[in-house]
């Protein structure tokens, strides 16, 4: 029960930064938000799988889909802080 | 060491952030080609860059003003400020830069200080002008 | 592999941390502090994934670990959002 709880909390809260990000990108189209959105994007859906391989698929282990998906996410944030140009 | 102040209309625009180092450098050498076409390879030369890098340097110099695209083959580009005020702040540019390259440079770096501006403005759940 | 995911990700969220340390002290916006520790906590999470056997998603660690990185971000965002000027 707690775990469900935590892995939620994260999973929203990675929402809650993609939607804000995003919303950002739109309205100012600043580069640095565009691939802080996509890492955030895909935190959620690492977080989401997450929850899917705790509470739902239990017999798979889905921890290397995650661990990529953490992986590629944050790659993508660690270039736009470096690269983007505003 | 401060010398004389660079221009407020100077600091203004690079505050902007509409040019970074490598668009000063391409400008002062369009300008020190003096009315001479300039192609992308010969300014990757000069200025140290590779040619696609210094194509795309041309190309966004064309778009904010400051060169001019000729048709020719190889490409070319020609400096020519689009207005005379323009053409007032490359000149004052160019001085501010031999002048005073560490304060200019650091204004054209706080671009970095706008990227960190955008991503946090973004977390502002309303979006009013503090 | 896991193991080199696991490096990886701890060193990409470390230096995501630097990054987000150099704007804080560019801006003295602490929102940027809140993000580079929670970065970091990831980062030494990910760390004690590999030298701990008894760390996993599941323990209490875990739990904790996930709790203090997603709590700061949400905390920034909060203090971000405050009516005082910070």
């Amino acid at each position: 029960m707690t775990a469900a709880i935590v892995y939620f909390l994260c999973a929203a809260t990675s929402f809650l930064c993609a939607v804000l990000l995003w919303r950002g990108y739109v309205a100012s189209r600043s580069r640095v938000l565009f691939w802080s959105g996509v890492c955030f994007s895909g935190l959620m859906i690492s977080n989401a799988v997450l929850v899917l391989d705790k509470l739902v698929y239990t017999d798979v282990d889905l921890w290397p889909w995650r661990l990529w998906i953490s992986l590629i996410s944050l790659s993508a944030l660690l270039f736009g802080l470096i690269y983007s140009n505003e | 060491m401060t010398g004389a102040a660079i221009p407020d209309e100077l600091r203004r625009f690079l505050l902007s952030g509409a040019l970074s180092v490598p668009h000063v450098e391409a400008i002062l050498q369009l300008r020190r080609g003096a009315g001479q076409p300039c192609s992308a390879q010969a300014l990757a030369a000069r200025i140290y860059v590779r040619t696609a890098r210094a194509a795309e340097l041309l190309t966004e110099l064309c778009e904010i003003g400051v060169a001019r695209l000729l048709e020719s083959e190889p490409p070319c580009y020609l400096y020519a400020p689009a207005t005379a005020e323009l053409a007032g702040l490359l000149d004052a540019l160019e001085y501010a830069y031999g002048a005073q390259l560490v304060a200019v440079t650091r204004l054209i770096h706080s671009a970095e200080e706008r990227k960190a501006l955008n991503f946090a403005a973004a977390f502002r759940l309303r979006k009013d002008p503090t | 592999m896991t193991y080199f995911l696991l490096g990886a990700i701890s060193m990409a969220a470390a230096v995501c941390g630097l990054v987000f340390l150099r704007y804080f002290i560019r801006t003295r916006d602490r929102f940027f502090l809140w993000f580079a520790l929670a970065f970091w906590i990831e980062a030494l999470g990910r760390v004690l994934f590999l030298v701990s056997p008894e760390v996993t998603d599941d323990s209490i660690t875990g739990y904790v670990l996930r709790i203090v990185t997603y709590g700061m971000i949400l905390l920034a965002i909060l203090q971000k959002n405050l009516p005082r000027r910070s």
